[in-house]
């Protein structure tokens, strides 16, 4: 490895630091590699003295976990303030998106409502025609069997729309658990 | 050696090097190398800290057409390493009395 293709490895893993630390840390590291040259080693051999990108970037953002919080305070304090001065504008903005998601919700949720009323619909019209073509058997016997015919076209019906119905709320809950994570996971960067 | 021992004492070792003249990188490694194991990664946090608490100051100066950081000791830093020496006769102490102990080893 080179010593340019180190130090871009380096900062890329670094990209959580402030751009103040990550330089310091890299021209560290920088002047370390051209000491070791200096000193009669090769290029590559100067790299791997020093170590692997990842563990070193691992190591030094673990270190700076554990020591910056007081500076992190400090910072949240500003960005509260700038956060309740601002409401004014990210609140409606806010809302907006809200009400967009929520409509958004309203509108993939319309179509298990409709296949769940369809079959609510179709079975309640079954059980009416089974149970007046009983009562239409004595009086006009034809009308009777077309009636059940009816009943039991609906039953079919409320069967398959209840197997839609169903099978659309379970997809639903799941792009709707996942998307609203996703959402929470932004909020939380 | 404990490692939170060890890296307590590496601080002392780094500024015991510079007690003796103003160094960099590269060099603090080598110097400290004598006497203890030390890597880049774990001397850039022990410089790190030593500076914020202001027992050393960095200045830059040209070699070789690039710029090396200098590490200066201050007079906190010396008394910090002073009273280190005073506190560790104390563990010295300890150290003979469990040493005492076990003669024989």
């Amino acid at each position: 490895m080179t010593k340019a293709v180190f130090l871009k490895d380096l900062e890329s893993q670094l990209k959580s630091l402030s751009n103040m630390e990550r330089k310091k840390f890299i021209s560290y590291y920088e002047e370390i590699i051209e000491d070791y040259i200096e000193n009669g080693v090769t290029e590559e051999t100067a790299v791997e003295r020093v170590g692997y990108p990842q563990s070193i970037a691992q190591d030094i953002l673990n270190q700076e976990n554990g020591t910056d919080k007081k500076v992190s305070t400090a910072t949240k304090g500003v960005i509260g303030v700038l956060m309740v001065l601002g409401f004014p504008l990210w609140g409606s903005l806010l809302l907006a998106g809200v009400l967009l998601v929520l409509s958004a919700y309203i509108v993939i949720w319309c179509l298990p409502v409709i296949t769940g009323s369809l079959a609510f619909g179709t079975f309640a019209t079954a059980i009416v025609s089974v149970c007046g073509g009983f009562i239409l058997l004595m009086v006009n016997p034809v009308l009777a069997i077309m009636q059940f015919g009816i009943g039991i076209l609906c039953v079919g019906i409320a069967i398959l729309t209840t197997f839609a119905t169903v099978y659309l709320a379970k997809k639903l809950i799941e792009v709707t658990k996942s998307f609203t994570l996703k959402l929470i996971g932004i909020f939380k960067r | 050696m404990d490692s939170q021992l060890k890296k307590g004492l590496l601080e002392f070792c780094v500024i015991a090097v510079l007690d003796k003249s103003d160094s960099y990188g590269y060099q603090i490694i080598k110097d400290v190398s004598e006497c203890i194991t030390i890597s880049e990664s774990t001397l850039y946090p022990i410089l790190k800290r030593l500076e914020s608490s202001q027992y050393l100051e960095t200045y830059s100066r040209e070699h070789n057409n690039r710029l090396r950081k200098y590490y200066r000791i201050t007079d906190a830093g010396r008394n910090y390493r002073k009273e280190f020496l005073e506190d560790w006769k104390d563990v010295m102490k300890i150290y003979d009395f469990i040493k005492g102990e076990n003669e024989n080893d």
